[in-house]
């Protein structure tokens, strides 16, 4: 198991009360996999990943549960050691290409700069010249991998003179720069027109394949997950509800919202035509029911479901958190 | 920025300042009160002969156009004209004063930026802590407080009261110093005469510190707040997820953005500096430009106030021109 996490909680202590974004999340990832993390916007997947690399914001905080990496757990690390790790065992592309390069600086320096923060041509016997010689011509090797065009001459050109998509695959190029050993992609394609979406998929599966790089998948659309994912785990309100092989889960969903949000795409099911949106809306984490979060949209609620509902193990990595499943 | 485009702006601002020359000439002569009488006046008894005589030197009995014709003419020659009061060319009067004004504008200007940036920046990463809540509390001080009352403020404190520090002047009476470039600091550094180069910065520091609290001020709440925008970018998660330190988050990325911004209104605040000094000058009867321009307002010297406010009016043009070519370094999205 290349990352194991458990039980993991990250609480907002706002004035309002405490928002639980993530809320005892456990999730395993092994070598070289993808996996997918679906949910709807606020359900706290970007929260999950920032917590990996322990950058949640103020006045956000991690309150329990271990990240177990390279047999360790990332939350008992110095923080010190953890800048260390950041962009080198685990990178993170973000959803905006736009807004994730800094705008004041060459695109080809900004790739540049991760492989001098973790000192990746540092032997000794090069003078900085060469170093940095060896460093840029790394950068255009990545930019050719990513697929940017013409790196030389983009080498030097600033982010506003890049498209979305090829912002995108800069950003890829950044986080590929260390061959880290996870990438953790929140929502890599939601601000991109469709058919640079598939590239962009397409890119991060060629990369996952031919650096055996695992990856996290965030999205909000369990189509693009059921397509580039080995296994998902579905979010709802800070928890994951169900988690399985992406065909079981696709074949037989098990937790009414994996159902609903199935039911709510179009193309997947093509022998059920009906396109049933899921009832209410997303809850409002400062006041979350008591028992099963999904309670107040569940069309089979029953008296049990005002409890809290334990994660249900159903053999084979299946794993699902609803009364109807013993 | 190319030298064309440079180009291009120079010869835009000509008819600013020019326009600038011909609003600054009417208002002296819209001004009651007569360069004649004034002086004449202070001297005592005159003869109706020599009012006479000076009116039609000065050319004040003739029409209002013809005198704006003479003065825009002289102009255009790069002559100021004669100091009424002085009876020296107005250019040798301004090139005597201007290194006080510019030596004192570089002491605000270094006091100013040394504190701001830096409280602007750490007010914004440690926001709502007490140095954020402090120094923001003294900041909105420095922009509503009158500059006269700060200056008397820390004269009364160091120089009476703890008497370290001088109260008026640009050097001492006891300390020699050969002049060569009529800046104090340079001229002490040229001939290695560090008493005079102690001297001078003494009497800088009460002056700079009161003309540059303001700007001082109002960079911090700039920097500061274009700092708190910054830092919700994506772009410094992006830099801490690479496994950047903190601090070059902070210093590299975050910082290089607000200052965006920030750059602008150092700029205009820069012009304030030199045009805007007259108060503290004459607080710590600093000999420059503002001085000499308040001065000669109270006689009328109309060439001179003339002079001056050109001088003041082409640095302006000439700050904002650095600024919009200093932008477009910072700001690769722009290009003049
Ligand atoms: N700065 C913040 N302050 C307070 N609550 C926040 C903040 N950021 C996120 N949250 C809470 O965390 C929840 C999860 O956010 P996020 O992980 O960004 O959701 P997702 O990525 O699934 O759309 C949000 O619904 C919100 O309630
Ligand atoms: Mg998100």
């Amino acid at each position: 198991m290349l990352l194991e996490v458990n039980n993991l909680q990250t609480y907002f202590q706002t004035s309002r009360g405490s928002i639980k974004a993530v809320d005892g999340v456990s999730i395993k990832l092994e070598q070289g996999e993808i996996l997918g993390l679906v949910g709807e916007s606020g359900c706290g997947k970007s929260m999950t990943l920032l917590s990996l690399l322990r950058l949640v914001p103020h006045p956000g905080a991690i309150v329990g549960g271990e990240i177990l990496f390279q047999g360790g757990d990332l939350l008992k690390k110095s923080s010190r050691e953890m800048t260390r790790m950041r962009g080198r065992d685990l990178a993170m592309i973000f959803q905006d290409p736009m807004t994730t390069l800094n705008p004041v600086f060459k695109v080809g320096e900004q790739i540049r700069e991760s492989l001098r923060i973790h000192n990746i041509f540092n032997q000794s016997r090069f003078s900085e010249r060469k170093r940095l010689k060896q460093e840029k011509e790394r950068v255009i090797q990545l930019m050719e991998e990513t697929g940017i065009p013409s790196p030389m001459d983009r080498y030097y050109e600033y982010p506003h003179q890049f498209s979305g998509g090829m912002q995108q695959r800069a950003v890829i190029a950044i986080a590929l720069s260390c061959e880290p050993k996870i990438l953790l992609a929140d929502e890599p394609t939601t601000a991109l027109d469709v058919t640079i979406q598939a590239q962009i998929l397409n890119l991060m599966e060629r990369i996952n394949r031919s650096h055996g790089m695992a990856v996290i998948l965030v999205t909000h659309d369990l189509g693009v997950a059921a397509e580039f994912c080995r296994r998902i785990a579905v979010m709802y309100a800070g928890k994951i509800i169900e988690q399985g092989l992406t065909d079981e889960i696709i074949e037989n969903p098990l937790h009414p919202y994996t159902q609903g949000l199935l039911r709510s795409i179009p193309h997947i099911v093509p022998d059920k035509p009906r396109l049933r949106p899921i009832r209410g809306t997303v809850p409002d984490l400062l006041n979350l029911p008591p028992g099963c979060t999904f309670l107040p949209r569940c069309d089979y609620a029953v008296e049990v479901c005002k409890e809290p509902q334990e994660m249900r193990d159903l053999g084979n990595g299946r794993l699902v958190r609803c009364a109807r499943y013993k | 920025m190319q030298a064309a485009k440079i180009a291009e702006r120079i010869l835009i601002a000509i008819p600013v300042v020019i326009g600038i020359g011909i609003i600054i000439f009417l208002i002296m002569r819209l001004t009651p009160g007569d360069p004649v009488d004034i002086m004449m006046g202070q001297a005592g008894h005159v003869s109706a002969r020599e009012i006479e005589l000076l009116t039609e030197q000065w050319h004040l009995n003739e029409p209002l156009h013809i005198q704006l014709g003479y003065f825009l003419r002289d102009l255009a020659r790069g002559d100021l004209g004669t100091s009424f009061t002085k009876g020296r060319p107005v250019w040798d009067l301004i090139k005597g004063a201007l290194p006080a004004t510019l030596e004192l504008a570089l002491g605000a200007a270094i006091f100013a930026l040394l504190l701001a940036i830096p409280i602007g920046v750490i007010s914004a990463v440690k926001q709502n802590s007490f140095i954020d809540r402090a120094s923001m509390t003294v900041a909105f001080f420095g922009i509503c407080m009158p500059v006269f009352y700060l200056g008397i403020i820390l004269m009364l404190v160091f120089s009476v009261k703890m008497g370290v520090l001088p109260t008026y002047g640009r050097i001492s009476y006891e300390v020699m110093l050969h002049k060569v470039t009529g800046f104090y600091m340079l001229d002490s550094i040229i001939t290695g005469n560090w008493a005079a180069l102690g001297s001078t910065l003494k009497h800088l520091i009460l002056p700079s510190i009161t003309l540059g609290f303001p700007m001082a001020a109002i960079v911090a709440r700039v920097m500061r707040s274009s700092m708190l925008e910054v830092l919700r970018n994506d772009y410094v998660v992006m830099a801490r997820a690479k496994g950047l330190r903190e601090f070059s988050v902070i210093v590299k990325h975050a910082m290089r953005n607000a200052m965006i911004p920030t750059v602008t209104v150092i700029g205009l605040e820069i012009g304030m500096l030199l045009g805007g000094n007259m108060i503290v000058e004459t607080v710590f009867s600093w000999p420059g430009l503002g001085r000499l321009v308040v001065n000669s307002i109270f006689v009328r010297d109309y060439p001179l106030v003339q002079g001056v406010v050109m001088v003041y009016a082409f640095t302006f043009v000439a700050a904002n021109l650095v600024v919009d070519i200093l932008y477009t370094y910072i700001n690769p999205k722009i290009s003049i």
